[in-house]
Order: C-alpha cells, then sequence, then structure tokens
C-alpha cells in the first residue's frame, strides 16, 4: 500500500507546481552558495599560498648570500665555526627576524562553510618573541560584510532548508482534512499512518535528491581532493537536520486541524530555533562568561614590555637564574639578541596569567555553548557543517595549541644558539623545528559529532513516535 | 469613527492570549537584550577608561631616552564607545579595540571582539536592535495580515462597508488598532530605555546625545509605519488571508535574511576589497618609490653642508638624524594614509551600494541608519581611526622636531618633561547630523519606501474587493 501512496503522492507533486518550484529554489540557492563558497576558498588558497612562497624564497634567499659569504670566507681562510655579530649569520636573523611563517590550508569541503575563516587568523610568523597573524583573504573584509554573514552551504542549510521542508510538508495530511478528502481517502484498506509517512518520504527523497546533487555538484567543481568521505557525513548531517524538521511538521500536522494553524506554528518554530534560541544563547554566554575586552590585555602587555625595556640588566640575571644550563653572560657583553630573549621571556611570565584567564572564559563559553546548543537543532547542525569544513571551533583551537607547541620548539631550538653566539650555518637552516600540523581526519569529526547528531535522531525519533501515535488515534468525525 | 474602529480592534487582539504571549515575549527579549547590551557597554568603558590612563601613566614614566626611542615606544588609543550601542553593536564586534600609534605606521585597530566569541556569534547576535528590526515586523505582520483578508474571508468586510464607513477611515482605524496594542511594547521599552541611559550614562558621559536617541526613535517608527501599511496593502489585495500571510513571511524573510547577503555581495562584486597581500604590496610599492633612507640622509647631508657652509658632514652643527626622521615620518606617512584612505574609500563605496540595495530591503536603510546613530557603525570606527593617526603623526614630529630643536644625535635623551609636552589622546566623537548626513541615502530610501506606501495605499484600498 505504502508502495502505491508513494507513487499517488508523486503524481500530486509533480502535478502540484509547488514541488518543482521548492526543488528549482533549493537548487539554485545551492549552486548560488556553492559559487560564493568556491571563490571564496579560492582567494584564501591563493593568499596562503604566496605567503608561504614569499617565505620560502626570502629564507632559501638569505641561506644563499650565508653560503656565498662562507665561500669567500673560506676563500680567505677565515674560520666559520665563530662568534658573530648580529647580522646575516646570526642565528637572530632566523630565530626572531624571519622566524617560521605558517599556514593553515582550508580543508577539502571549506568551499562549503566560510565559518570562522574570516575572523582567525590562517597565516601566522612564529618568532622567538611570539607569533603575529600575517593577513589572511579576508583580512581586510567590510566589517559590515562579517556582520552580516556569507551566503554559503551551511546558511543555505541551516536557516533556509528548514524552511523548504516546512513550506513542501505544512498541512501534511491538515489540508485534507480541512477539505475532506481525507474521509474519502481513508475510506480505501489505507491507515492514516502509512498515508502521513508516504507523503513525508516522498518530499523527504525529492529534498534530499535535490541536496546530494547540488552540493555532489559543488563537490566536484572543488576538485573534491579528498572531501569525498567529509561530503558524505555533511549529508548525514543534512538528513537528520532535515528530518528533525520533517518530524516536527508531521507532529505539527498531527495535532491541528486547519493547515493555516500548522503553518503558523511551524514558522513560529523555525523562528525559535533557527533565529532566536542561537541568539539568546549567544548573549546568555557573553554575559555569564565575558571574555574582557582585550584593552586589558594591551595594558597588562605594555607595562610588562615597559618594565622589561627598563630593566634590561636585571631580566637577564633573572633569566640566567632560571636557565642555569646557559653559560651566564654579563650585561655589558650581551647582545640585542640575548637581552631581547630575556625581556620576552619576562613578558611572557608576566602575560601567562592574564592569557590564561582569556582562555578559561573562552573555554567556559564553549562549554556553555555546548550545552545548550542542545536547545536548538540549527546550533547543533551549524557546529557539525563548520566543523565538516574545517572552519569551526575544534580546527582552530587544535591549530593554535600546534602553534604554541611550535614556539615552543622554536625557543629551546634557539635560545642555546643566542647565547653561545656561533654563526648559523647553512646545513642548520634545514635543522629548525619543523611545523606539522596534523589535521582531524574524518572520523574525529564524526566522533566529535557524534552526540549531538544522535540527540538531534533521539528527539526526531521521539517526535516522530507522538506524531504516530496521534495519526493512529485521530477520529475523523468530530 | 476611526478611533472607533482602532478601540474594536486593539481589544479584540488584546483578549488574544496568543497575542499577549508574543508582546510579552518580545518584551522581555527586548529588556533583557538592553540589559545584556547595557552590561557590556560598561563594562568595556570601564575598562577603556582604565586603559588609556594606565597608558598614560606607562607613557610618562617610561624613562630617560632617545625621542626617536620614545616613538617606537608608542602609545595606545583605546575605542570609546556611545551609551546608544547598548541598543546596537552594530560593526563593534568586527571592529578593534585599540590602535597602537608609534613611528613610521598608519595602522586600523586591531583586537577585534568577535575573534574571542564563539561560532554561534555567527549565527546572529540578541540586542534590542536585532530585536526591533527582526521580531517587532513580524509581529505587526501578525497582527496586520488578516486586517481586510480576513474579514473578507468570513464576509464580515461587506458588511461593514455596507454601514457606509468610507474605505479610507477603516484603513486608518485598522493601523491604528494594529499600532495601539504595539505601543504596549514599544512605550514601556522606550521609557525604560530613556531613563536608563539618562540616569546611567549622566549627561557627562563622552558621546551621550538626546538627539541621537529621538533619531532612532524616528527611525524605528517610520520602519514600523512602512510594514503596517505595507501589510493593509498585501491584505487589501490578497485572496485569502492565507495568501496575504505567506506573502508577507515570504517578504519578511527575504528581506531580513536573504537580500542583506546578497546586496553586500554583489556590493563587494562592484566594489571589491583587496585581498591583504595586494594591500600589503601596494604599500611596499608606495614606500619603495621614495628615497631610501641612506639617500634621504646624503640628501640632507649635502642641504645642510650648504645651509652652514661647512665641508664635511661630521662639521654640521645640526641634528641631520632629526631632519631625516621628520621628513621621511611625512614622506611615509603621506603614503600610508593613501592606502588607508583608498581602502575607507573602497568601504563607503561598499555602503553607498548597499543603500542603493535597501531599495529591496527597507531592513537595511534602517539597519545603517540604527547603528549609524547608536555610533556602531564603520564610519565611527573609521573617525575614531582617524584622530589617531592625527594624533599619531602630531606627537611624532614633536619628537622628531625636538630632535631638530635640539641638536641630538641618536644617543642623545630627554626625560619626563618632554613626554609632559605631548598631551595624552583625547577623542571627540562626531555629532549626531554628523552620522545623520553619512547615511543621507539610506534616509531617502526609507522615506521613498514610506512615501511609495502612502501612495499606494490609498489605491489598494479604494480597488479592495469586497468579496
Amino acid at each position: 500500500m505504502l508502495k502505491t501512496i508513494l507513487r499517488f503522492e508523486a503524481k500530486l507533486l509533480r502535478a502540484d507546481g509547488t514541488a518543482l518550484l521548492t526543488a528549482g529554489v533549493f537548487l539554485a540557492l545551492i549552486g548560488y552558495a556553492g559559487y560564493v563558497g568556491i571563490q571564496y576558498a579560492d582567494e584564501q588558497q591563493a593568499v596562503l599560498e604566496t605567503h608561504a612562497a614569499q617565505y620560502a624564497e626570502r629564507i632559501a634567499g638569505i641561506r644563499q648570500e650565508v653560503v656565498e659569504m662562507e665561500a669567500e670566507m673560506i676563500r680567505k681562510g677565515e674560520a666559520l665555526d665563530t662568534k658573530v655579530e648580529l647580522g646575516r649569520r646570526h642565528p637572530y636573523m632566523v630565530g626572531s627576524a624571519q622566524g617560521r611563517v605558517i599556514t593553515l590550508m582550508p580543508g577539502p569541503l571549506s568551499p562549503f562553510a566560510v565559518g570562522q575563516s574570516d575572523l582567525q587568523p590562517n597565516a601566522l610568523r612564529v618568532t622567538m618573541g611570539g607569533s603575529q597573524a600575517l593577513g589572511g583573504a579576508a583580512s581586510l573584509e567590510n566589517p559590515f560584510k562579517l556582520l552580516v554573514g556569507h551566503f554559503d552551504l551551511a546558511f543555505v542549510f541551516v536557516f533556509l532548508f528548514p524552511l523548504l521542508i516546512l513550506a513542501l510538508t505544512f498541512g501534511l495530511t491538515a489540508s485534507e482534512r480541512e477539505t475532506g478528502l481525507l474521509r474519502m481517502v481513508l475510506a480505501q484498506p489505507v491507515r492514516l499512518t502509512t498515508l502521513a509517512a508516504g507523503k513525508v518520504m516522498v518530499r523527504a527523497v525529492l529534498l534530499f535528491a535535490c541536496a546530494v546533487l547540488g552540493t555532489g555538484a559543488v563537490l566536484l567543481m572543488t576538485g573534491a581532493n579528498g572531501g569525498g568521505g567529509r561530503w558524505l557525513l555533511w549529508l548525514l548531517v543534512v538528513f537528520i537536520y532535515g528530518g528533525f524538521w520533517m518530524a516536527l511538521a508531521a507532529f505539527v500536522d498531527s495535532r491541528v486541524q486547519r493547515p493555516v494553524t500548522g503553518g503558523l506554528v511551524l514558522a513560529v518554530c523555525w523562528l525559535a530555533f533557527v533565529v532566536v534560541i542561537p541568539a539568546l544563547i549567544n548573549v546568555v554566554a557573553s554575559t555569564l562568561y565575558p571574555v574582557p575586552s582585550r584593552m586589558e590585555y594591551v595594558t597588562a602587555m605594555r607595562t610588562e614590555t615597559s618594565v622589561a625595556q627598563q630593566q634590561g640588566a636585571a631580566s637577564l640575571a633573572q633569566f640566567f637564574d632560571d636557565h642555569p644550563e646557559l653559560a651566564s653572560v654579563e650585561a655589558d657583553e650581551a647582545d640585542y639578541a640575548m637581552l631581547r630573549v630575556a625581556r620576552d621571556e619576562r613578558i611572557a611570565e608576566a602575560l601567562a596569567p592574564v592569557e590564561a584567564r582569556f582562555a578559561a572564559q573562552k573555554a567556559r563559553q564553549q562549554q556553555f555553548i555546548r550545552s545548550l546548543g542542545y536547545l536548538s537543532p540549527a546550533v547543533l547542525a551549524q557546529q557539525a557543517f563548520l566543523d565538516l569544513a574545517d572552519t569551526g571551533h575544534a580546527r582552530y583551537a587544535a591549530f593554535t595549541a600546534t602553534v604554541e607547541a611550535l614556539h615552543t620548539d622554536w625557543k629551546a631550538y634557539f635560545v642555546p644558539k643566542y647565547f653561545a653566539g656561533l654563526a648559523f650555518r647553512p646545513s642548520d637552516y634545514d635543522a629548525v623545528p619543523a611545523f606539522t600540523f596534523s589535521d582531524f581526519s574524518t572520523v574525529d569529526v564524526l566522533k566529535r559529532m557524534a552526540g549531538p547528531l544522535t540527540a538531534l535522531v533521539l528527539i526526531s525519533a521521539l517526535l516522530g513516535m507522538v506524531a504516530y501515535r496521534r495519526y493512529t488515534r485521530t477520529t475523523l468525525i468530530a | 469613527m476611526v478611533l472607533r474602529i482602532a478601540r474594536k480592534e486593539a481589544t479584540e487582539m488584546l483578549r488574544d492570549g496568543r497575542f499577549r504571549w508574543a508582546v510579552g515575549i518580545v518584551f522581555i527579549l527586548l529588556v533583557g537584550a538592553f540589559l545584556a547590551g547595557w552590561k557590556h557597554y560598561a563594562d568595556v568603558e570601564t575598562q577603556r577608561m582604565a586603559a588609556q590612563e594606565a597608558d598614560r601613566e606607562i607613557w610618562l614614566t617610561q624613562g630617560e631616552k632617545n625621542q626617536h626611542s620614545a616613538a617606537h615606544f608608542g602609545t595606545y588609543a583605546f575605542k570609546p564607545t556611545m551609551p546608544l550601542t547598548a541598543l546596537d553593536q552594530g560593526v563593534l564586534p568586527y571592529t578593534g579595540v585599540s590602535v597602537f600609534m608609534e613611528a613610521h605606521s598608519v595602522k586600523d585597530a586591531a583586537f577585534r571582539p568577535a575573534e574571542d566569541a564563539t561560532t554561534v556569534q555567527r549565527l546572529g547576535s540578541l540586542t534590542a536592535a536585532s530585536t526591533l528590526q527582526l521580531l517587532v515586523p513580524l509581529l505587526l505582520i501578525l497582527l496586520a495580515f488578516s486586517a481586510f483578508a480576513g474579514e473578507r474571508d468570513q464576509g464580515t468586510l461587506r458588511q461593514i462597508l455596507s454601514l457606509g464607513v468610507p474605505r479610507s477611515t477603516l484603513a486608518f482605524g485598522k493601523a491604528l488598532g494594529v499600532a495601539s496594542p504595539l505601543m504596549l511594547l514599544i512605550l514601556p521599552a522606550t521609557v525604560l530605555g530613556v531613563a536608563a541611559l539618562v540616569l546611567l550614562a549622566g549627561p557627562g558621559s563622552p558621546m551621550w546625545s538626546l538627539g541621537r536617541a529621538a533619531l532612532l526613535v524616528g527611525v524605528y517608527v517610520v520602519y514600523f509605519v512602512i510594514i503596517i501599511m505595507l501589510s493593509l496593502v498585501v491584505s487589501a489585495r490578497a485572496s485569502s488571508s492565507r495568501t496575504a500571510l505567506v506573502a508577507l513571511l515570504g517578504f519578511w524573510l527575504l528581506t531580513s535574511f536573504i537580500v542583506p547577503r546578497l546586496v553586500t555581495d554583489a556590493a563587494e562584486a562592484i566594489h571589491p576589497t583587496p585581498t591583504s597581500i595586494a594591500f600589503r604590496d601596494s604599500v611596499r610599492a608606495g614606500l619603495t618609490a621614495l628615497p631610501s633612507w641612506s639617500d634621504r640622509v646624503a640628501e640632507i647631508e649635502t642641504r645642510l653642508m650648504d645651509e652652514h657652509e661647512v665641508e664635511s658632514p661630521e662639521a654640521i652643527p645640526a641634528s641631520v638624524a632629526g631632519y631625516a626622521l621628520f621628513e621621511a615620518e611625512r614622506d611615509e606617512t603621506d603614503v600610508r594614509r593613501a592606502h588607508m584612505a583608498a581602502l575607507g574609500h573602497r568601504y563607503e563605496q561598499q555602503k553607498t551600494a548597499t543603500e542603493f540595495g535597501a531599495v529591496l530591503s527597507p531592513l537595511l536603510a534602517v539597519q545603517l541608519l540604527s547603528m549609524g546613530v547608536a555610533g556602531s557603525d564603520y564610519a565611527h570606527h573609521r573617525h575614531f581611526a582617524d584622530a589617531a593617526e592625527e594624533y599619531r603623526y602630531d606627537y611624532v614630529q614633536v619628537l622628531n622636531q625636538d630632535m631638530i630643536d635640539q641638536n641630538a644625535g641618536w644617543d642623545f635623551t630627554v626625560d619626563r618633561a618632554m613626554w609632559e609636552q605631548i598631551p595624552p589622546f583625547d577623542y571627540t566623537s562626531p555629532t549626531a547630523g554628523w552620522a545623520t548626513r553619512h547615511y543621507g541615502l539610506s534616509l531617502l530610501v526609507l522615506v521613498f519606501w514610506a512615501a511609495m506606501l502612502l501612495f499606494v495605499t490609498p489605491i489598494a484600498i479604494r480597488q479592495m474587493n469586497v468579496a
């Protein structure tokens, strides 16, 4: 019987313009969002590649100069492994002046969601003193654009996809109940639940097919480089999130007499879940756990820098106390590089508690949102989409941690070199700490999403079950 | 008669439990968002004042050093915010809060608060402004969509008109009926908000103006009137109340979520923002075109040798370094400012394009005007950054001039007396008039919407089908 209903519903939908219109609108939205996303990701990729290439070229140039200087010295019969002044051959050149430029390349599904990639630094220079952000593709983006948001696939699926579902499914059986057609249909040997299930399934297949085709085409246009697994997971999220809205539509349909009422209730649900609750969670999180303004941070940094500068000698003495492994140097013999290291360490130590306060407050906000996100399927879906596109919180947090690890390695490698004051030889260029960022695998992402997605499935199942019971008990003759 | 109709409509709505719930929720959201916004504003202002004061102290107690070292030691300008930003945060989360002002560098403010926020922020932020821009219009639509269409569905429209009530009176009464229950929401909120602002911010608060508050109220009132008129037009023309509702909700959705993104995309496509690399390269190219440091020094030495009629650079009785620094700062600043101005101009072009886009969505005009009047838009940010840049250039040149005056070399040092000669950074925010002039086009578009509807509404009502 279900088969017959499916066939009939498909015919009805084909005859009725709305289904085709909805599918067309959906594909057009996906197409435009895909175009926007691909353009954005391409630009970002190009900027990051330029940063990396320019850095490699600069380092190779300096190394070449050093090779030539050494050749000249050998010709003159001078020793190479001697103490050097600040300049091309001093380790300061690589350790502090150039540092290492690292880039966080966009993931395979990055054209799907801009996420935080227009705010968080994707290119950094790590030096002895710390890390500074280099301009990314969007670092000059008009702030108003950042406020309004991008028209990317995440926007289409989080905001608009539920509306398309609601447009197709509101008044699922209520419109036939209103017109009285339902009595005639149910006079046939068919149960109301089967009928409702059939109606939902046909609509689900139509919309899901559009999602598969549309996003699949976008993926192919990006070259798909290894994004297949993530794409499948994206579709899984679409399926589960869409499933929630279909279950909700069925739930509402099973309880209303008139399709208009159902439509209104669903519109209010959309407003609450997609617009109001996320905004509310955001404002509650930032009011309960306010991250202090960076002004406070700037002042702390300034105070410490000023103190450290004025007490250069004392900072150096303190530094040697903390690092007994290094041969002590008198203040008047210390060069700029050594003083700088001592100063930076002192500043970093003083700033550590301030940094920690920022990090702790941000972590609390994140935790709060992770727990309260369950109040809104839109928040869960958004987090999952960003995670899959590698533009979400988790990846930037992991990147920051890796950058900090590199900074530690960098200091461990260069501090002894600065204090030994020996020349930085061409072969040393290959020995500097490398940056390796191991991206999350698709399985990692799946593990992170598992909790929220399961919750969403359970909620949908619950709604579906309640709707089922309600349908089975519906009496048509009031 | 108008009042009687309005009273009937209002009573009907007030008796409707769903309406009471909706107004209650929106009221709570409005007040809650305002309180959260206020707390945020007050926190940030306190931190800013402390930071600005602390930075002045750091500047004064920096110790004895060369003037140019002090110019690199630099000083910070922290961006003040206006009390009205408690209502509308605008682009504040996406613009930096502090400018580091040092020699040879023209910078925009750094540390955008959004960088420290969570991803949920990108789904939208709840502020009093977003409540007024998104939820109140929705409420108005839900109240007004059935004004005529509902009566027609029930067959009462024919009855009413048979009593001889002029259609215009009926329309006016209906509009008033929709607006008056809403006053229950808006009036207490406005009174509460203004009272809070006056009591808490005080008239002495840096950038507080009642004029701006009045302007803000005006903008929202015009917007609500537009929504009410539009709802009446659609209700008069739609075949059924269901069609009217779908059309109005579609309008709300399009103008709130889709058009703003499309318009800003289009603005960006017409006037593309340079990538950071392109921007950096063009600044570098401009700087490379200037004389190199050694050429500049050589040229100054020749000039000073002629002026003082001496034979060798060593014999010059003037500060070559001072002159070189002064002139280099002047030339470099010209180049850097020109590029920053070009970028600012590009944003300005994008803003103008967006304002034109408001023809498709009155919300865009309201959004721009609201943040402009509240002082949380990019123009105010730019105004601050420009003031900081003026201050930076002036103080760096005072230090360079001092090197010239004192015939100072690189190892010459000065002390606190010199640091005190540099006045603290004192920023005066632009006036309400300045803010409004900046959004003349938005104002025009908003007025255009209102005028168009004022013209269309009577026609739609005249031609309305009775059954």
